[in-house]
């Protein structure tokens, strides 16, 4: 199953990219923390930043045993600096 | 309470008559001239808008409720703000000063955890530095 997530300021800076694409395997739906935990292992340099980030599913901050559906829309919110 | 997002810098602050308020406290957020230590001509500032928006209304509603308030205005820009300018406000209308300064330090610091907006510093040119 293929996730799409979305990444902004330094994360995206960091990845060089603001969309980054996920293929996990199919069957049960993954999880949030399985989702970075792929992500962190395929960008080995970046992973303090991943690893410290949350992700955001449907605009809001999801818990780590959150189930992701193929139509949600994700988001990796790293250390923000906005006010 | 809703919300508010300005392209560049913040326009002047709109009247706010809020009926009852004994206090009335305005914070503005002004871009300096520096960022680390590096003249900077402005800021600019990301948006992830939708969860913007949203983390906004919610903290706004939460920190209404919190504090016992009687309004509350949050105000940030997206996009270029030149040093000098106002890059956000926030305004609390509370019945008395203690609950309302309160609550504007409240509302801060969680803006600056959870909202996703990013500033990206907009280095000045040389010539545009002021020397002594």
């Amino acid at each position: 199953m293929t996730y799409q997530i979305q990444l902004f300021g330094p994360l995206a800076d960091a990845l060089r990219t603001r969309v980054v694409q996920l293929d996990l395997p199919p069957g049960t739906p993954a999880s949030v923390a399985q989702l970075l935990q792929q992500l962190a292992w395929l960008h080995p340099a970046q992973q303090p930043m991943i690893r410290s980030a949350r992700l955001a599913v449907n605009c809001t901050f999801a818990a780590p045993d959150q189930r992701l559906q193929p139509t949600d829309e994700l988001a990796l919110i790293g250390m923000v600096s906005g006010g | 309470m809703t919300p508010i997002l300005h392209d560049g810098p913040l326009p002047p602050a709109t009247p706010w008559d809020i009926p009852g308020a004994g206090a009335v406290i305005c914070f503005e957020g002004i871009v300096r001239p520096s960022e680390d230590d590096h003249a900077i001509a402005a800021l600019d500032y990301e948006v992830y808008e939708p969860m913007a928006q949203r983390e906004l209304a919610r903290l706004s509603t939460a920190t209404c409720a919190r504090f016992g308030l009687l309004d509350l205005l949050a105000e940030h820009s997206r996009g270029c703000v030149p040093a000098g300018a106002c890059s956000f406000r926030l305004r609390i209308a509370s019945q008395h000063r203690a609950e309302g300064l309160a609550a504007m330090a409240w509302f801060i610091d969680r803006l600056k955890q959870d909202v996703p907006i990013w500033k990206r510093p907009v280095i000045a040119h040389p010539a545009e530095v002021a020397t002594p």
